[in-house]
């Protein structure tokens, strides 16, 4: 008897599976369908390859001044046309891609870790905890983005090497948003009943952020996790072209638009800024709208 | 959502394309007022008229020559300044203001003025006025930082010690004549002393404490030159009027306005008439010169670009320089370093052409330059490069591809570069990119070129970092290099410590070189000196470039600058 009900409910269970889709699964539906989403993760994901195997293919030094080829148009040799320097434009893209790709996943990794740890635990304990380390977070708020970016990065250069100086910088000056955002559901999350149910039977507080809590915020965060991609792609870009971002001698999309502040390169030169230029704006767009893609994905409300 | 989207591209689309119409609709409408200007332009000079100079940063607004602080005053000061004496086109001292006698001991030089000449307030000028300037400049209360101008007249120490109330040699012998009596006899005196009198009777009943931010310097200045101060918009503009009375005529313009813009709009400024005379760097000149209404002028400059290479440290207490480092202690390891880096193809890449390969440290510019005949010329030549260091033991022992020392250990330079313009980068990685090729291994000093004001610092201060070190230099009218490289100079940042340099230098400023062509003789030595040494790379002296507007005419250019007689500017139409 006790095996045959054993039986019954399991194959209920699998029936109910097939009919009544989970809410991840569901999103991820709604988010196949949306074609602007798919496109724009299409082309950031190809980004992405380009980025990590195209170096493997191209044969033009990325550094070496060629005096001999300085300022070329695009022709077959060099897709793109060199740089000022003499370098092909499109090899320096390719590492390019991957220096500015670098710098946006590992700083909006950092700031995601450290946005949602203070969030998380500020939120949950609510009290003093949360007054203090929100005093913390509007005190990261409060600087001058940029001139502190310049300032942080002017002390730190050749203490810590190359690009990592400024995702480090970078990350530490833009968690405070992310952590405003997950206190505020930790908030009005931890309110519910599930969260009671498992603090009155004595579960751990950080099994219940972790195992609990966490599960129901992890749409905004993700959505909060794409725009810091968008961010500090940028950042990057206008730094580097403010000259106090990536090292000159490493390609990135913004040092190469540095090039642009030359007026004579400005007007006369375009294939030597555009193709960054329109790199940075495709990408932007393209992490947008996949953001606007997972946001409308996961919000059940959302019939789109 | 798709519909939203498709709009947002396509309207993105849209205003790229206004973008590009819009700017090549400027070029063509800027093409055509080009052509109309020039036929417009019939050469005849015009009454008046108005000129404007553009700087690239704002004038301090500090109007008197022994206060100011930036060069945006000195350039305003020219027009509303002049001197005892002046330099001409050969950088040689000729009498201006004031004609003057040397006495036999040569320790006194005694000044005659010039009669009728006078102040923008109509008074005029005595000797007194110059009087005035020496003592305010010895008082203990004066703060500005030109006491080093009066520092040679006998007993001007006493006086700024406070040990006395006048200064001991100056002698007044009537209102056109004056004497001046030097502690030690040194060839450059005159090129040491302060040259510009001061408007007592303007300044009458004001401490010198106070002098430097008072109104009569700040807002309401009184100068000698052909050109008075009007008024003055912090930050914008400066306007200059004519000075009827200027001694040496009245000027022809109306007036000159030093106009303060960014540096990234100089060339629009310039193409549309907005200026029409700013001083402008070799990255601007390929567009300028495509402009038919402007003309490039350029000159050899009084500055040049070096690499330092450092040999020790100084001892800030003790003011002496010390060769403790050694590096690039061995001669033909620095041939080869020269050797090795294609100078000519640098300037053409990185300065538009617009500079010229030296091989010492004195602009060919100065009467003191050597003949080129007379100095090895080091042209590029990586194989010789290569050679050299092999004699000199330095080989590649464990195959890495870069030489190690002669004792065999890893041999490497850091070589250091200061941030700012976008041509930095390349000219950087040339160099360190030619040491590599020849197997010299160079690495950029902190991995990216360092912020300006830090790496002033880091030089002073004998970073580590900077083995070898990007430098520029422009030396000013005087000559005499022992400022830059006297063995114990502050400014010999590559502590370059060398018994027959300090001699030389001491030579070429002794009794006997009051005698022209001897000094020029000890000068031509150490220029061999330091082409034989090679205790820095000298790499090129720049040209000076200006870009001048048709429709101004009259303004001559020479090494120092170009505002030499700007009463005698005049515009076109």
């Amino acid at each position: 008897m006790v095996k045959a009900s054993l039986n019954t409910d399991g194959q209920v269970l699998i029936k109910n599976k097939q009919k009544q889709f989970s809410p991840w699964k569901l999103a991820r539906k709604k988010f196949l369908k949306n074609k602007i989403a798919m496109t724009s993760l299409f082309v950031f994901v190809s980004f992405v390859l380009i980025a990590v195997f195209g170096p493997l293919f191209t044969t033009h030094d990325i550094t070496r001044i060629n005096f001999m080829s300085m300022n070329l148009p695009p022709s077959a040799e060099h897709w793109f046309g060199t740089d000022t320097n003499g370098r092909d434009i499109f090899t320096r893209m390719v590492y390019g891609a991957r220096t500015s790709l670098l710098i946006g996943l590992s700083c909006m990794t950092f700031i995601i870790v450290i946005g949602t740890i203070v969030g998380a635990i500020a939120g949950y304990n609510g009290g003093k905890i949360d007054q203090i380390f929100m005093r913390i977070t509007d005190f990261v708020l409060n600087f001058p983005f940029l001139v502190f970016v310049i300032v942080l990065n002017t002390i730190l250069v050749g203490k810590v090497s190359g690009v990592w100086t400024l995702i480090l910088v970078i990350s530490l000056l833009s968690w405070g948003g992310v952590a405003r955002i997950v206190r505020s559901r930790f908030l009005s999350e931890k309110e519910n009943e599930y969260v009671l149910a498992a603090k009155s039977i004595g579960t751990r507080p950080i099994k219940i952020i972790g195992k609990h809590i966490l599960p129901n915020v992890a749409s905004t965060i993700i959505v909060q996790a794409t725009l810091m991609l968008a961010v500090t792609i940028v950042a990057e870009a206008g730094l580097s072209f403010l000259g106090s971002g990536v090292p000159a001698n490493i390609p990135s999309w913004g040092n190469m638009l540095f090039e642009a502040r030359d007026s004579d390169v400005l007007r006369n030169k375009t294939w030597i800024w555009v193709p960054p230029a329109a790199a940075i704006t495709i990408t932007i767009l393209a992490i947008n709208f996949i953001g606007e893609g997972i946001k409308d994905a996961l919000n059940p409300k959302s019939r789109r | 959502m798709k519909k939203k989207s498709f709009w947002l591209i396509s309207l993105l689309l849209v205003f790229s394309m206004f973008l590009a119409a819009c700017n090549s609709g400027n070029e063509t409408s800027g093409n055509e007022k080009d052509g109309d200007k020039e036929e417009a332009n019939t050469g005849e000079p015009v009454e008046g008229g108005k000129v404007t100079l553009a700087v690239t940063t704002a004038p301090e607004g500090v109007f008197e020559a022994a206060y100011y602080r930036s060069a945006v005053d000195a350039q305003i000061l020219e027009f509303t300044g002049d001197e005892i004496y002046q330099v001409n086109d050969d950088l040689e001292y000729e009498p201006d203001l004031a004609t003057w006698e040397i006495s036999e001991d040569k320790l006194t030089y005694t000044f005659k003025f010039k009669e009728g000449v006078k102040w923008h307030n109509g008074e005029e000028l005595t000797v007194e006025d110059w009087q005035f300037a020496l003592e305010t400049m010895a008082d203990p209360d004066y703060d500005g930082e030109r006491f080093n101008y009066v520092e040679g007249i006998k007993g001007a120490k006493a006086k700024k010690d406070g040990k006395a109330d006048s200064i001991e040699g100056i002698k007044v012998i009537d209102d056109y004549t004056i004497a001046i009596t030097f502690e030690e006899m040194k060839l450059n005196n005159l090129e040491n002393l302060w040259s510009h009198p001061m408007p007592k009777k303007h300044f009458e009943g004001i401490a010198v404490a106070d002098l430097g931010e008072s109104e009569q310097v700040r807002t309401n200045p009184v100068g000698l030159g052909p050109f008075k101060v009007k008024s003055v918009k912090p930050g914008e503009y400066v306007e200059l009027e004519k000075f009827a009375d200027y001694y040496k005529g009245e000027p022809k313009l109306d007036s000159v306005v030093v106009k303060v813009i960014d540096a990234s709009v100089a060339n629009g400024a310039l193409q549309n008439g907005e200026v029409d005379i700013m001083e402008v760097i070799p990255n601007q000149v390929e567009e300028l010169e495509k402009m038919n209404h402007i003309t490039v002028e350029e000159t050899t400059g009084v500055g040049y670009s070096y690499i330092g290479l450092r040999f020790g440290h100084r001892d800030q207490e003790a003011r002496t320089n010390k060769d403790d480092i050694d590096k690039f202690k061995n001669k033909d390891l620095r041939h080869a370093l020269l050797y090795a880096i294609d100078r000519q193809a640098m300037i053409d890449a990185f300065l538009s052409g617009k500079g010229k390969v030296f091989n010492t440290v004195i602009p060919s510019t100065f009467w003191i330059a050597a003949d080129e005949s007379e100095l090895t010329q080091y042209e590029y030549n990586p194989e010789k490069a290569k050679e050299l260091l092999a004699g000199a033991g330095y080989k590649d022992v464990d195959g890495d591809g870069f030489v190690e020392d002669p004792d065999g250990e890893p041999f490497s330079i850091s070589f250091g570069h200061y941030a700012g313009n976008a041509t930095f980068e390349g000219r950087s990685q040339a160099i360190i990119q030619s040491w590599n090729d020849i197997g010299v291994k160079t690495e950029l000093a902190t991995g990216s070129l360092i912020e300006f004001n830090l790496y002033n610092d880091m030089k002073t201060e004998d970073d580590e970092a900077l083995e070898a070190f990007f430098g520029s230099w422009s030396t000013g009218s005087d000559p005499d290099p022992s400022g830059l490289w006297a063995n114990n100079a502050e400014w010999n940042f590559g502590r370059w410590v060398n018994e027959e340099n300090d001699k030389l230098l001491n030579e070429a400023l002794s009794e006997k070189a009051f005698d022209k062509d001897y000094r020029k003789e000890v000068y031509v030595e150490w220029q061999k000196l330091f082409n034989e040494e090679i205790p820095a790379i000298p790499l090129w002296e720049n040209l000076d470039l200006y870009g001048i507007n048709k429709r101004l005419q009259g303004v001559h250019i020479n090494a120092v600058g170009f505002q030499t007689n700007t009463h005698e500017w005049y515009v076109t139409e």
